[in-house]
């Protein structure tokens, strides 16, 4: 009996503290923003210097070297400098001296990333989530059909917040929970605070990009290039 | 009494043997039932087929640093349920993006106390002491409501804001069924699933009645002994 009644509270208190747990989930994915005060020309071996903080500014070859293997639109000037890798959750946001111009959302399902870029600078970037093999997020050119703050999906029975539909059946961007191993119905997942200041600055109309990039024609590139050239 | 006996077991082996499969039970029940976040469960895996971009040549540090934000290409997700359920992995509680300013019981709504007034326009009047032949109340009408001509009462009453309309003994068809709804509203209904508290009042009871089992046989015990004896 004595091993029964242990048995017993042993199970209960896994099973209250893995409950616990579960319904913890959103608390322990708060996105953690990198800092962005980070002066890079301090740091070495950094050639191009940045005319705004934490921005790094892109040489025309690396520009046009983006644009063909689809990592950013043409034309752009500079990106965010994030040295380490992101963080499902994570994201970064300055729009610090940027002109107000027409905002253009990228969005990299090979990388699982998307930057918002304005007047040929990216002012935002984050670790987004996307649909799975069998309900694919759709590749192309697309404009912010509606705007929904609070969106609730009756097909799913999820909550959608800051939701900015593409398309005509359903495709959107909006706020997401952001884990490792999450997939979407071809939405596209982003953080909260993220989607947030994005739903405040997208409108009606803006362009959106969905690709699928090629790092690998860089390597080449760079490979069969000697960097003396440049 | 043969149950218990079996729980008996002598040997510690057998017990600890029956603890540890109790337990190996509730983990997969809970596994089952998505109570086990999947982080926790399986190790996060490395994303596949993806490798850091290397770069060694500084012309091209912003565009490295640009690719290399990346966590990689996505690996191996968690599956996705049907289409029509609650979302995909552990149930999401996005409540923290918006939290409710209000909470609805059960889709049942208290009427707004202050559109029943506007209604009615005046005190509510009854009119007992006005007709020979007084039945059961039939509730309050609001002003705006016509009723069918075939009750005196009713006709009269309609002329008199928010009166208490009496219909005859024995009458069904009054018009009488219309009002402000000012009785309390149902219960909300029982939810399907269980509180946590009720699953917390179950084991208590389960625990009770097995020490008032287990008591019991006890003193069948002794009463055994003392008629043997």
């Amino acid at each position: 009996m004595k091993y029964c009644l242990l048995g017993l509270s042993v199970g209960l208190g896994l099973a209250g503290a893995l409950i616990w747990l579960n319904m913890e989930p959103s608390k322990r994915e708060q996105p953690l923003r990198i800092n962005q005060t980070v002066d890079n020309n301090s740091q070495s071996g950094r050639m191009h210097s940045e005319s705004l903080t934490g921005r790094a500014k892109l040489s025309l070859t690396e520009a046009r070297m983006a644009a063909q293997a689809n990592l950013m639109p043409p034309g752009v000037q500079s990106v965010l400098a994030i040295d380490t890798p992101l963080k499902h959750g994570q994201f970064v946001w300055n729009e610090n001296g940027v002109p107000q111009a027409s905002t253009h959302i990228w969005v990299d399902l090979r990388r699982q990333t998307i930057s918002i870029f304005r007047a040929g600078h990216e002012i935002g970037s984050a670790i987004i989530v996307y649909g799975t093999d069998e309900k694919q997020t759709p590749l192309g050119r697309f404009e912010i059909l509606s705007k929904h703050r609070h969106y609730h999906s009756r097909s799913y029975g999820a909550e959608m917040p800051y939701a900015m539909f593409i398309t005509e059946d359903g495709i959107a961007l909006h706020s997401s929970v952001l884990q490792p191993r999450h997939a979407t119905h071809g939405c596209v997942g982003l953080p909260d605070e993220f989607s947030r200041r994005l739903f405040e600055i997208a409108e009606v109309g803006t362009t959106v990009e969905i690709v699928h990039s090629d790092t690998e024609s860089i390597e080449r590139h760079l490979t069969a290039t000697p960097a003396s050239i440049h | 009494m043969e149950f218990f006996n079996i729980l008996r077991v002598q040997s510690k082996r057998g017990l600890l043997l029956a603890t540890a499969a109790f337990g190996l039970l509730g983990i997969a029940v809970l596994y089952h039932q998505d109570l086990i976040p999947s982080a926790w469960a399986r190790s996060t895996e490395p994303d596949k087929g993806y490798h850091a971009f290397q770069q060694t040549d500084t012309a091209f540090q912003t565009l490295s640093d640009f690719i290399n934000r990346s966590p990689g290409e996505r690996g191996e997700i968690d599956r996705l349920k049907g289409v029509f359920t609650k979302g995909i992995g552990p149930q999401e509680d996005r409540s923290s993006v918006f939290p409710p300013s209000q909470r609805a019981l059960g889709k049942v709504f208290d009427p707004d106390p202050l559109t029943i007034d506007a209604a009615q326009q005046g005190p509510i009047v009854p009119l007992t002491s006005s007709f020979d032949d007084v039945g059961t109340p039939m509730g309050l009408i609001p002003l705006d409501q016509t009723i069918g001509g075939s009750l005196g009462p009713g006709n009269i009453a309609n002329t008199i804001p928010g009166s208490v309309i009496f219909g005859p003994n024995g009458s069904s068809s009054s018009g009488g069924s219309g009002g402000g709804g000012g009785d309390n509203p149902p219960p909300p209904p029982t939810s399907a699933v269980p509180e946590p508290s009720a699953w917390a009042l179950l084991l208590v009871g389960f625990f009770g009645a097995g020490f008032a089992l287990r008591k019991g046989r006890a003193k069948d015990d002794r009463r055994r002994q003392m008629v043997a004896s």
